[in-house]
Order: C-alpha cells, then sequence, then structure tokens
C-alpha cells in the first residue's frame, strides 16, 4: 500500500513540477481582468468543444476503414502523419483544400485535419481490444452492422469515446497557431493570452495565472464528465461488423490532404536546397546529428511516458488521485519548457534530456486520459478477484495487470515517441541551438526556405513513423501475452 | 522471475539500443567543439535562431571573429528576439544580439547595460550598436497585382483577401505595423483604418514565417515583410518577380542592436565583438545571410542589396508614447476582429 501512494505521489509531484518550480521563482500570480478572461476562455472552449465533436466523429468512422486493415500499422502511422507536422503546413493545406478558410468553420476544419487521424488509431484500438469478441457472437447471431454498433459498441465504448473527446478538447483547447492565423485576432485562445504575457506585456505572473486557470477548467470539465465505462479488455483482433473498408478515406483523408501539400513542394525543397546559395553545405553536415537528436529525444519520450504509465498502474489511483490525473493538463510548451530551464541549466546532450522530460510532461496525462485510465479500469474486476484470493500487490501487477497492458503501454510510448519527433515549440524554448529535424524546420520556415522546410518535415514524418513502428512492436510482442 | 523470450528481449533490446545509438551518435557528431575550449574561456553570445544557425551569419561571424582575435565564440539561441530578454534572464550571456527598436526601452528598464559608443552611426542609441536593418514593406510578384502606393491603397478592392499581416500580439512585424498605422494616422483614426482594412486581409499570422510562408505558397497576393525580401527570390531562386511596394508616404525600418550586459564576464571580449559587426566584414556577411541592409551603406554597393529600391524612412514620433499604452492598444486591436 505504502509503495502504491509512493509511486502515485511521485507521479503526481513530477506532473506538477513545472507549476511548483515556477512558483518559486514567481511566487505572486495575478490574472487579467475577469471580462477578458472570460471572453478568452468563451471562445477557446467553444472552438475546442466544436473542434472535438467533429475530430471524435469523423475518426470513429475512420476507425471503422482502419479496421479492414487488421494488424497493419502503415494505415495507422499515415492516419497520425498531421501530428507531427508543423500547425503552418497543416494550415496550408487546409488553405489548400478550402481557400479563404476563416472563422470559427476554418478554426474546427483544421483542427480535424489535425486530429481526425489520431482519433480514427484510437478508436480503432478501442474497437480491436474491447468490442471484437462480441462482435464475432453478434455476427454470428445474424446482426446487422448498425444494430450491432448503436446497441452493441457505442454503449460499450462511450465513457471512452467521451475521454477521447475529452483529449482532443484539452488539445484544441491549449491550440495556439491554428486559431490565431484562421481565427483572426478575435481568436484570441489562452494559449494566445500565455503567449502575450510571456513576450508582450510581459507579466509571468499573469502568465502563471492563465496557465494555472487553464488546467482547473479542464480539471472541472473532467470532473463534470464523470465515471468511466467498464469494459472487457483483450487481445487486438478485428471482425466483419466492425470492419467497413470506405471508412478508410476518412481516416486518412486528413493525412493525405496534409502529405499531398507536403509531396508539391518537394521539387522546391530540393532546388532550393541544392540550387546556387541554398544552405546545404551549411546544415548538410548537421543532418546526422539532428537525426540522431530526434531519435534520442524521441525515444527517451517514449521510454520515460512508458515508464509514467507503469508507475500510474502500479498506483491505481481511486477517488481524488484518478480524478486529477483525468483531469490534469500540463501547463504550456513555453511555461514547461522554462520550468525546465529554471530547474536544470546544462547545454548540449542534457538539452535532449530536457526536451524528452518536458514532452513526456505534457504528454502523459494526455495518454492518460486517451487510453490509460480506461484500460486500468478494465483490469479492476481481475484485480479484485486476484486480491480475494490472497494474491499480494506486487504479483497482480506483474502477473495480471501488465501482461494485459504492455500492448497499449508501448502504443502510447509510440505516439508521444512521434510526438517528439515534431516538436519544436518546447525545444525551442529548452534548446540553445537547434538539436532536433523539427527545429531545422522551424528555422528554415522562418528563413524564407519553406520548400527546403517541407523535405526536413518528411524526414521528420518518417523518422516519427519508424520510431512508432518501433513502439508498436514492442507493443505487440509482449502484448501477446494476454493471448496465451 | 522467469527469463524473457528471445523475441521479448529482441525488441526491448532494440528499444534500448536504438535510444543508446542515437545519444552516442549525437554526442560524436557534435564533435568537440564546444568542449575543446573551457566554458569558462569562451565569449557567450545570445541571439534569435535566424542569426545562429548553420545557413545563419552567426557561425560565420563567429570563425572570423575567432580568427581575429582568438576569442572563442559561444552562440547560443534564444529561439526568436521576442523570447531574447526572458532567456537572458535564464542564460547570462557576454553580448546580446538582435534587439530592435521596440524592445530596447523594455531592455534598459529590465537591466544595466555597458554603453557603447557608436561615433555617428545610423540609428545609433548610445547603449546599443546598431548592425543591420531593414524597412518594413509589402512584398508582391510582378505580373499577379498592381502594387499598393501608401497604405490608404490597401483598402481598394483588388487587394480584396489578398494581404497578409503579422499579430501584432505575436510578432514584432505586427507590432511594427500596428505602430506605423497608429502614429501615421492617430490611434482612433488608425483604429478605423485597421476595421476598414478587414476585407483585404486574407492571413493574420502568428509570425513572420506563417505569412511569408502563406504568401510563398501563392494563398496570398501581398506579404508584411522587409524591402530587402525579394533578394533572397533574386539570388536564390532566380525569380525576379518579387517585387517590394514602395510607399510615398515613406516606411517605418526595424533596426537590430547588439547589446552588452553589464553582468558580463568577459566585458572587454564582449565590445569587440559588438564593434566586431560593424566592420565591413561582418556587415557583409550579416546583409547576405540576414537579408537585412548594412549599416554601412558602401558594402551594399554593387551587390543586388543595391538594386533595391530607394524608399523614404520615417520615423515614428509617437513611438514612446505607443510603447507606454501598448497593452491598452492591443486590447483594442484584439476587439477590432480583424
Amino acid at each position: 500500500m505504502i509503495g502504491r501512494r509512493l509511486a502515485f505521489a511521485s507521479v503526481f509531484i513530477c506532473l506538477l513540477s513545472p507549476f511548483l518550480i515556477l512558483f518559486v521563482r514567481f511566487p505572486t500570480w495575478s490574472p487579467p481582468p475577469a471580462s477578458e478572461l472570460a471572453a478568452v476562455f468563451g471562445f477557446t472552449a467553444l472552438q475546442a468543444a466544436l473542434s472535438a465533436l467533429a475530430s471524435v466523429l469523423i475518426g470513429s468512422i475512420g476507425a471503422l476503414g482502419l479496421m479492414a486493415y487488421p494488424g497493419r500499422a502503415w494505415p495507422r502511422m499515415v492516419a497520425l502523419a498531421p501530428n507531427a507536422v508543423p500547425a503552418l503546413l497543416v494550415i496550408l493545406a487546409a488553405m489548400n483544400v478550402w481557400p479563404g478558410i476563416r472563422g470559427l468553420a476554418g478554426i474546427v476544419f483544421a483542427h480535424v485535419l489535425l486530429n481526425a487521424g489520431l482519433v480514427a488509431v484510437s478508436v480503432a484500438a478501442l474497437l480491436a481490444t474491447r468490442v471484437a469478441g462480441l462482435a464475432d457472437l453478434a455476427y454470428i447471431e445474424g446482426a446487422t452492422r448498425r444494430s450491432f454498433l448503436a446497441r452493441g459498441a457505442l454503449p460499450l465504448i462511450s465513457g471512452d469515446l467521451a475521454r477521447l473527446f475529452l483529449f482532443v478538447f484539452a488539445l484544441c483547447f491549449s491550440s495556439f497557431a491554428v486559431p490565431l492565423v484562421i481565427g483572426g485576432s478575435r481568436a484570441t485562445t489562452v494559449e494566445v493570452l500565455i503567449y502575450e504575457q510571456i513576450r508582450v506585456a510581459p507579466d509571468w505572473s499573469a502568465a502563471l495565472a492563465v496557465a494555472a486557470l487553464q488546467t482547473l477548467a479542464i480539471l472541472a470539465l473532467s470532473l463534470l464528465a464523470g465515471g468511466t465505462a467498464r469494459s472487457p479488455i483483450g487481445a487486438a483482433r478485428g471482425s466483419p461488423l466492425l470492419e467497413w473498408r470506405p471508412g478508410v478515406a476518412f481516416a486518412l483523408a486528413p493525412a493525405a490532404i496534409v502529405v499531398a501539400g507536403l509531396v508539391v513542394r518537394l521539387p522546391q525543397g530540393l532546388a532550393q536546397g541544392l540550387g546556387p546559395g541554398g544552405p546545404w553545405p551549411g546544415f548538410g553536415g548537421e543532418l546526422p546529428r539532428l537525426l540522431a537528436g530526434s531519435a534520442f529525444t524521441a525515444t527517451l519520450s517514449g521510454i520515460l511516458c512508458m515508464a509514467g504509465l507503469v508507475l500510474i498502474a502500479f498506483a491505481r489511483p481511486r477517488g481524488w488521485g484518478r480524478r486529477f490525473l483525468l483531469g490534469f493538463v500540463a501547463p504550456s510548451s513555453a511555461l514547461t519548457g522554462f520550468a525546465l530551464l529554471l530547474l536544470w541549466r546544462d547545454t548540449g546532450w542534457a538539452s535532449l534530456v530536457k526536451i524528452a522530460v518536458g514532452i513526456t510532461l505534457i504528454s502523459l496525462p494526455a495518454f492518460h486520459r486517451l487510453r490509460w485510465d480506461g484500460a486500468l479500469d478494465a483490469l479492476s474486476g481481475q484485480v479484485a478477484v486476484a486480491r480475494a484470493l490472497g494474491a499480494s500487490e506486487p504479483r497482480i501487477f506483474a502477473r495480471v495487470m501488465m501482461p494485459q497492458l504492455w500492448g497499449t503501454c508501448a502504443f502510447l510510448g509510440g505516439l508521444s515517441a512521434f510526438w517528439a519527433w515534431g516538436d519544436f515549440a518546447l525545444s525551442a524554448v529548452v534548446g540553445e541551438r537547434a538539436l532536433t529535424l523539427a527545429m531545422l524546420a522551424h528555422g528554415l520556415l522562418g528563413s524564407y526556405r519553406l520548400g527546403l522546410a517541407t523535405l526536413v518535415v518528411c524526414a521528420v514524418l518518417i523518422g516519427g513513423s519508424l520510431n512508432f513502428a518501433l513502439f508498436w512492436g514492442v507493443g505487440r510482442v509482449f502484448g501477446s501475452r494476454a493471448q496465451t | 522471475m522467469a527469463p524473457l523470450p528471445p523475441t521479448r528481449l529482441f525488441w526491448l533490446a532494440a528499444l534500448g539500443a536504438s535510444a543508446g545509438f542515437a545519444l552516442a551518435a549525437y554526442v560524436f557528431l557534435s564533435g568537440p567543439g564546444e568542449d575543446a575550449v573551457g566554458a569558462g574561456e569562451r565569449l557567450k553570445v545570445l541571439a534569435y535562431s535566424s542569426f545562429v544557425n548553420s545557413w545563419g551569419p552567426g557561425p560565420e561571424i563567429a570563425a572570423r571573429f575567432a580568427e581575429r582575435t582568438g576569442v572563442q565564440v559561444e552562440l547560443r539561441d534564444a529561439e526568436d528576439a521576442g523570447l531574447l530578454l526572458r532567456k537572458l534572464e535564464l542564460f547570462p550571456a557576454d553580448v546580446v544580439v538582435g534587439l530592435d527598436q521596440l524592445l530596447l526601452p523594455e531592455a534598459k528598464s529590465a537591466r544595466a547595460w555597458k554603453p557603447l559608443e557608436a561615433g555617428g552611426v545610423r540609428f545609433a542609441d548610445g547603449t546599443f550598436l546598431p548592425f543591420d536593418w531593414g524597412p518594413l514593406a509589402f512584398i508582391y510578384r510582378d505580373g499577379e497585382i498592381k502594387p499598393p502606393s501608401d497604405l490608404d491603397d490597401l483598402l481598394d478592392d483588388r487587394f480584396e483577401s489578398a494581404v497578409a499581416i503579422q499579430d501584432p500580439r505575436a510578432s514584432s512585424p505586427g507590432l511594427q505595423f500596428l505602430f506605423w498605422v497608429l502614429d501615421r494616422k492617430g490611434v482612433d483614426a488608425g483604429f478605423e483604418f485597421l476595421r476598414a482594412l478587414k476585407p483585404s486581409i486574407h492571413t493574420l499570422g502568428s509570425s513572420w514565417s506563417t505569412t511569408y510562408g502563406v504568401f510563398q505558397d501563392g494563398q496570398a497576393g501581398l506579404a508584411l515583410s522587409y524591402l530587402t525580401s525579394p533578394v533572397y527570390h533574386w539570388t536564390h531562386e532566380n525569380d525576379r518577380r518579387y517585387r517590394a511596394a514602395v510607399f510615398a508616404e515613406g516606411h517605418p525600418a526595424q533596426v537590430e542592436y547588439v547589446g552588452v550586459p553589464e553582468t558580463c564576464r568577459k566585458c572587454a571580449e564582449a565590445e569587440l565583438f559588438a564593434r566586431f559587426l560593424l566592420e565591413p566584414e561582418a556587415q557583409r556577411i550579416l546583409m547576405t545571410k540576414n537579408f537585412m541592409l548594412p549599416i554601412l551603406d558602401e558594402v551594399r554597393e554593387g551587390t543586388e542589396f543595391g538594386r533595391l529600391p530607394a524608399v523614404r524612412i520615417v520615423e515614428l514620433a509617437s513611438l514612446e508614447a505607443l510603447l507606454r499604452d501598448r497593452e491598452a492598444l492591443l486590447r483594442r486591436w484584439r476587439e477590432l476582429g480583424l
């Protein structure tokens, strides 16, 4: 029991550490005027709710398409692609498809491009592990796809879909570039307000107060969202009732739009890199270092994320602890980055470790909300039986829980690694120079070289996909134990 | 505890090895550069990303400076100019490169700086040395759109949903543009002008790179940038369609400064480095890699920069008041709903 409490305390302190560090440095937090906050939070919540709703709807249809390709990693990797691309390239892709895109509808459209693929991959994994067995039975009994999905699958995964909604809502709630570029000057989100307070004001006390309010708002929403569904967990598998091949268009179309936008710029990228006066001689020699920096940061971030999830699984928090983990969101990338800089100022490869730690601090609560809490909850019945039979806590953890959790744990670790490949918001604050390929792409965008930046982003996508595949492989091999 | 089966052992080893190998490769490829000279011996220069990047002017200037003086320079990236002062609080530096004139008042009130006398150099400040500059201008592609001739011309129907500008809340050129309009027209009339500009705006970007990216992609026909921006396209893409619209009323200029904080550890070398940026050798590197005008006019003679149109530079007379009221003005900007 003490071990579980210690495990939870360590997770709790780690997640809160950015706030704690910044509080020590800036003890006074004073929010901007209430009227300003109300307008900003109101708009932020509205665009986030609409974006999350549309993403979950489209992503869920896309999941049925992905189910038609069981055991294949490539459609899932393609679907995830927009999450590792700089926001500017997603915005350009959105503008290519929808010229003159502006306002709230434009923000929702761009957010759907960014998140629908991620939702599709997540729902597909949910269906494969939780619903497939029941779907086989229903198929044999002669149920139609529509009736099974409405009466069988939906009630079973409604709690998970709510969590997924909350996950995308939190992502869109902290969105920065999309609302600002597509929404216009009135589209001030909470992140924009924080950024303004750091850069323009500059007022750390206001920035921190807004960040704390942002965290409290998501926390309150997750408490209002209530309990979670319990459903069986098992090995991933497909089922005819859950497969709808045309649905794959919904999962892959957002990525296809983004990737097509990248591909058309590749010739321009090659010309910019290799042409007269191109920067290739300058950074060509740096590419292996930056590639290694990205690979290390992403893999470490995935491993740290998995370690954090295992610690949470060991702690199995209940009551307020569980509610805290379900509702907590990390402060913005800029604030997390500055907190890490305050704590630890070493440079060189230590900066890569800081970036990995920062990405883990940001992604861990999001991934817990996305899949991990549901996975833990699904095991609560087995844990209760094992305990009643006299099994010790470490034995329950090692023999009952982890064998069934490895697959989900590695999947989320892979997602964290994929995000890390594309991160430049936190990396740019923490790094003392370009340390990763994503930072290089960001730098190229800032110096006229849009085409060359696109080329580097393609390398980021390939690297991120390979890293995700590595974690995916770990998850499949370890997760297979549940079948035996 | 039962031993792990070989397949699982392989995948775990692959995961660990990929992290370990990547780290080893990173450390090996980073080379001995940072450690060749002890950390305490190097001159620490804090600058924005496009100065520090390998294709930016920083590395070459640092190398030339080391050749000349024997002083090794460590360049540190503060991301963008807006974060220079925030990063300086965390990473003490001997030299700060890239503060623009809108940041100077905040820089002076936030900390003490060594005075750097410029000796009659243009844009001299007394505390900071100017090292390059660029007039703000709207860039267009010749043959695509008839360029505007002044600010009011931007309201013309031909620019409907064609203009990409930066949001002043997040971008330094965006703030310059807001102050330009408010200084030129007065605060109330300026905001009325901006309200009327709404139909012309295609993109309000979070950064220069966002708006210029949208323009480069062909989505917008006109982008707020620098008079010097076409030179990139002329020299690197051999595309001479890119032009800067010349406004008869004049253009405000963004001037970049270098400063030496009072807390410097290698103050004499820091001052040497700051002054080195004003030497023709460094000015030439700054001009060709930063795509900004040199402070020394003679450096651009005989180059593509010499073929840029001559523009009248306007001083923002009410800059001090605008900077003082910045927060309130940005609140009004937000309410415009552009």
